[in-house]
């Protein structure tokens, strides 16, 4: 099971931008990949997508989820081959029925299979570099009310806290020689069943508990809240920003001047 | 949608929002690798949560269900997606509630038969709202037509909801009631009730639903076309210009695509849902009033008046007739037996009690000079700090000096003045060497330690600790006691509750419970020097009042110098004969066959070492006590014995077989592991059904697993509880369910990690004693400690841990003997140990030993 966050500690010009900064610029990187919809102009973009996460040394992430790309890549480009309609001129490859294979769908299929993977790549560069706890900084930074904020950290506290919690109870009934991992599939399925009725009773019990500590620690204090922690706005900041708003400007105006432009939608 | 809003000056549904992010996404995330359509849509039995905890937990679910899912995104698909995927998910949780609430009134389903049509009904509308959604917005990304979405996310969703949800919300309807968490228990009824708008507005999503999901399902006139060919359906074929016949649909405008389709019924399900409660913000509690007052009253101390309470459940008054005053500057400790009221004490001072818990509350608590009946907890806050008893509960963020920060936070204290208190706090509590680390993988004693600093941090003028060093090691206890006595000197009120003596010692005052009646407040010396009086109170006496007693000295003498220049003036001799022949009879007890082996073992978390290169070998029959400072590989080490843990290297063995060749149930019938908390070892309903759990598993027969539960239940004396709710009992009665649970898989080997923390004094004799029959009946027994002082009486032979290596190993005499190994273990040197080398050159480990072999000239 996959439990830990992808988060990868290192120190990179990519992981020193201010908070800020990353959850902007992500949102302004989906520009370019949303832009075109040619094979090829997307398997720039997706190029500059993996360039991006090495540049983050997050090429160990690339490793972990590199077959989960392929999979999506390969899907997406064929679901939109099978799919795609509303073609003006399609040059029908194959006809199957109900379903038609065309050279424009293809093709829109594998500029699709290319967005699919560099939009999720560009996020995973963010999540190589950016702690969940400064993801929730910036979102305070951008306007996020300071409880909702508040229950965003704690959301992020609490899952692994939940998993754990699942951990001990599988290990109470595992030391009382309870096999968990061995048997049919339905005898596990049905084992693991057995673990709700502990685990979500536990997760009740704290979550009592921890209003209850949320409260004596003034959370509804009604003052205005201050974070401790502050990242200075540095050079690289600035650069960087304007970087990709200038990447996303550029890739809207190529594709209105009719570049990159397989079929006339998204 | 006044609901959505409202509910954030709730805590409670703030909480809730963070726990059902939290559950949805850890059950989300491990199937993100089993796709249905590979790559796409996930199998997700994860999609059971929203749908439950939106009924229970109402509005705190919808926005922790959008939570969670972009929480699970951050493992790996987070991307422009995800934003429809937080609507999406919001409307999973949200529409099912308010169907719910629109056609039965507040109150939460039970998942009873005569609900579960209706709550297909809730569930289905659910599910097509969430589905239409992120179809529509997915297709709109022109990341995977609307078809392929929208039909797999309902077809999923309904039978998710449905063959898992319904049984799910059986199984959580009670437990919710039970903490108070359900939607209709947490909130106000005039901030969720509908308007004459809602059924409109309930038929509005139920239309688009269906549109948008038939739409879906019917593949774009596909499955119409199919039955007319096979003429199931006979309609006219409708003719496009280029004289080919167009695919029929029953629902689509032939000039409408699917994804305007789905964007409209988008909007309608928006719309919709927006209609279903209230328009608006309520009233808001008047909070900048409060403010001024309580900057005020930043000073004072405690008036506790008459105070009374009895918990909801009918039981006995757990508080009667409570008076005493307290003022700025002063110490005092509350003690006490485990039931007698000191929990429920320290509620009172800090005002969850009256403001949080439910019960009947009577008297007045002035903190600080507010009266905790007229202010909340958050007020009261200013004013003073709580340390709660269940500390790994009050650890919420993530990153220990944000911990440390978070109540100043909420105060708006200026960054440069909460930076400096900051470092102040996590200097005082020893935590430098910890900034950066996740609280949650922190040791037992590392949390308690920043529980401490994250409620001292916040420098309230009254303190009130409930039993903050049940976790800490002795040399650790004594640094957070002096952390402690610093903020009375300060001119802060301090209350500290607690079962250790000799941290009471030097208060300036002490209370003692009994019943939930003060039976004592005065000097502690008089009370704790006072062998009778303090056992009456269950307390610990000072050892060297039982010192004086067991050798017959007139007078108590006040610290060790003291007590050997008596002994010295009255020649107090060692009778040696008595004592050696003893010491003999102890010898003799080693070499025998080993019964766990530990063999050049390391481990480590995630490449945080905890154990390296340890080997130690315990041998069958033997009470061996392992003793370490917080951190050093105590818990980890037991783990490893008990095969919950695989070693990084080396081999474990018990009973001569290594542990990694074998199963679960083979080696919990030779092994048994008492966990330190005994509530997360418990999980079944009742007593019986927790102690069978283990026979049970081992394969015994039914007449058998009855005959082990009644024995084990007769050894841990609690024959007569077999139908009661284990957690309706009091702590040391879990941890004995938990014992019997142990014991009934008949292992000759158990393991316990802490036994007598959270028990008071005659509990823990109890307890000890318990084990030394264990021992007696030929059972070996392995038990980690941080009361060295049972350790000592109890135990033949000591385990030194440091830093994941042992310091020392033999048997206990020669082990407390070496003082200087001793304390770089975390251990403090009793009194009489101290006493008896210094006159005799051996080690007396109780008073029990100085009655027996020393006599007075």
């Amino acid at each position: 099971m996959q439990t830990e966050f992808l988060f990868i500690a290192a120190s990179t010009a990519l992981h020193r931008l201010h908070p800020v900064v990353k959850v902007l610029g992500l949102g302004i990187l989906f520009v370019p990949a949303l832009a075109f919809n040619h094979p090829a102009w997307m398997a720039v973009v997706l190029a500059l997508s993996v360039l991006l996460l090495l540049v983050a040394r997050g090429a160990p992430n690339l490793r972990r989820l590199g077959w989960f790309l392929v999979i999506l890549f390969v899907m997406s480009t064929l679901m939109w081959s099978l799919f795609l309609a509303d073609l003006q001129e399609p040059h029908v490859l194959l006809e199957l029925g109900a379903v038609t294979i065309s050279r424009e769908s293809v093709l829109y299929g594998l500029a699709m299979g290319c967005r699919i993977a560099s939009l999720l790549l560009f996020g995973l560069t963010f999540i190589t570099t950016t702690r969940p706890e400064d993801f929730t900084f910036a979102l305070r930074k951008l306007g996020l009310p300071a409880t909702l904020s508040v229950a965003l950290s704690l959301s992020f506290r609490l899952l692994p806290s939940f998993l754990a919690t699942v951990q001990t109870v599988k290990d109470a009934q595992r030391a009382r020689g309870l096999d968990l991992d061995s048997g049919g599939l339905l005898t596990r399925l049905r084992r693991y069943l057995s673990l709700a009725a502990p685990v979500f009773g536990y997760a009740l019990r704290q979550a009592d508990n921890l209003s209850r500590a949320l409260e004596a620690r003034g959370l509804m204090a009604g003052a205005k809240r201050v974070e401790l922690r502050e990242f200075p706005v540095t050079r690289a900041d600035a650069v960087a920003f304007l970087l990709v708003l200038g990447l996303a400007a550029a890739s809207v105006w190529l594709r209105v001047e009719g570049f990159g432009e397989l079929l006339p939608r998204i | 949608m006044r609901d959505v809003f409202v509910m954030w000056r709730n805590t409670r549904m703030v909480v809730l929002v963070a726990l059902s992010a939290a559950i949805y996404a850890a059950i989300l995330i491990p199937f993100k690798i089993i796709p249905i359509v590979p790559g796409f849509t996930e199998l997700r039995p994860g999609n059971a949560v929203p749908i439950v905890c939106g009924l229970l937990f109402g509005p705190a679910a919808a926005w922790g269900c959008a939570i969670g899912n972009l929480i699970a995104d951050f493992f790996g698909t987070i991307g422009p997606g995800s934003f429809f995927g937080m609507i999406g998910n919001f409307l999973f949780a949200y529409v099912p509630y308010r169907v719910w609430v629109m056609l039965k009134g507040f109150r939460p389903p039970s998942g009873s038969w005569k609900e579960v049509p209706l709550l297909v009904l809730a569930i289905f509308m659910g599910s097509a709202a969430c589905a239409v959604v992120i179809g529509s917005g997915v297709e709109l990304l022109g990341l995977v037509p609307y078809v392929i979405l929208t039909s797999i996310i309902t077809i999923n969703n309904t039978v998710v909801g449905i063959v898992l949800g319904i049984p799910l919300l059986i199984l959580m309807y009670p437990r919710a009631r039970r903490w108070n968490l359900t939607f209709s228990q947490v909130m106000r009824e005039d901030d969720i009730r509908g308007t004459r708008l809602t059924p409109i507005a309930g038929l509005l999503i139920f239309v688009a639903c269906t549109i948008g999901v038939s739409a879906a399902l019917d593949m774009r006139g596909h499955i119409a076309d199919w039955a007319m060919k096979l003429g199931i359906l006979d309609m006219q074929p409708v003719i496009g210009e280029d004289g080919k016949a167009l695919p029929v649909s029953l629902l689509i405008p032939a000039e409408m695509s699917l994804l305007q389709l789905g964007l409209w019924c988008s909007l309608a399900i928006l719309v919709g849902s927006f209609l279903m409660a209230k328009v608006g913000l309520g009233r808001r509690p008047a909070a900048a009033e409060a403010e001024q007052t309580t900057d005020e009253a930043s000073t004072g101390g405690l008036v506790v008046e008459n105070v009374s309470f009895a918990y909801p459940d009918g039981g006995e008054a757990a508080l009667r007739g409570i008076t005493f005053t307290q003022s700025a500057g002063q110490m005092r400790f509350l003690m006490g037996r485990t039931s007698a009221g000191k929990s429920t004490l320290c509620l009172c001072l800090n005002g969850v009690i009256p403001q949080m818990q439910s019960g009947d509350f009577s008297g007045s608590v002035q903190v600080g000079g507010l009266d905790t009946s007229q202010w909340s907890v958050d007020e009261l806050s200013r004013v003073v700090g709580l340390v709660f008893q269940d500390f790994e509960t009050q650890l919420f963020c993530s990153d220990v000096e944000l911990e440390v920060a978070f109540g100043l936070e909420n105060r708006g204290v200026p960054r440069e003045l909460m930076r400096e208190r900051v470092d102040y706090w996590i200097d005082v509590l020893g935590l430098r060497h910890l900034v950066g680390r996740d609280p949650s993988t922190l040791s037992g004693g590392e949390k308690q330690r920043l529980a401490l600093a994250a409620v001292m941090a916040a420098e309230p003028p009254v303190v009130v600790l409930d039993e903050p060093t049940t976790d800490l090691d002795p040399a650790g206890r004594a640094e957070v006691m002096d952390a402690v006595g610093q903020l009375a000197d300060d001119g802060r009120t301090v209350v500290v509750a607690t079962n250790e003596s000799a941290e009471a010692a030097d208060a300036d005052g002490l209370l003692v419970l009994q019943a939930g009646v003060l039976a004592y407040e005065g000097a502690p010396a008089s009370l704790l020097q006072d062998i009778q009086a303090s056992a009456a109170l269950g307390l610990r006496p000072d050892p060297l009042a039982e010192l004086a007693a067991a050798v017959g000295l007139a007078q108590v003498t006040q610290n060790v110098e003291q007590a050997v220049e008596m002994l010295r003036e009255r020649s107090a001799r060692l009778d040696e004969k008595a004592f050696v022949s003893a010491q003999g009879s102890e010898q003799t007890q080693s070499a025998r066959a080993p019964a766990a082996t530990l063999q050049n073992v390391s481990y480590s978390y995630g490449g945080l070492p905890a154990l390296d290169e340890v080997s130690v070998d315990v041998c069958q029959g033997e009470f061996v006590g392992i003793l370490g400072p917080n951190g050093s590989g105590k818990t980890t080490l037991c783990k490893l014995v008990t095969g919950l843990l695989a070693p990084d290297s080396g081999t474990v063995a018990v009973n001569g077989r290594d542990v990694s060749e074998m199963r679960a149930s083979e080696l919990a019938a030779q092994i048994g592991y008492l966990y330190q908390n005994p509530d997360s070892q418990i999980f079944a309903d009742t007593v019986f059904d927790e102690v069978a759990f283990g026979p049970r598993n081992l394969g015994r027969t039914t007449a058998r697993v009855r005959e082990l539960v009644t024995e084990a239940l007769a050894i841990t004396e609690l024959t007569g509880y077999e139908d009661s709710d284990p957690f309706s009992l009091t702590r040391g009665e879990r941890q004995r369910v938990a014992l019997a649970a142990v014991l009934a898989c008949e292992p000759s080997i158990i393991v316990f990690d802490e036994p007598t923390t959270g028990l008071d004094v005659p509990q823990q004799e109890a307890m000890m004693q318990l084990l030394k029959r264990l021992q007696g009946q030929g059972r070996t027994v392995i038990v980690v400690t941080h009361h060295t002082e049972m350790a000592l009486r109890y135990a033949e032979r000591l385990v030194l841990l440091r830093g994941g290596h042992v310091l020392a190993d033999g048997p206990t005499r020669e082990v407390v003997a070496d003082h200087e190994t001793f304390a770089a273990a975390g251990q403090c040197l009793s009194p009489l140990v101290a006493i008896s080398q210094e006159l005799f050159g051996v080690p007396l480990l109780s008073a029990d030993e100085f009655e027996r072999y020393v006599h007075l000239g």
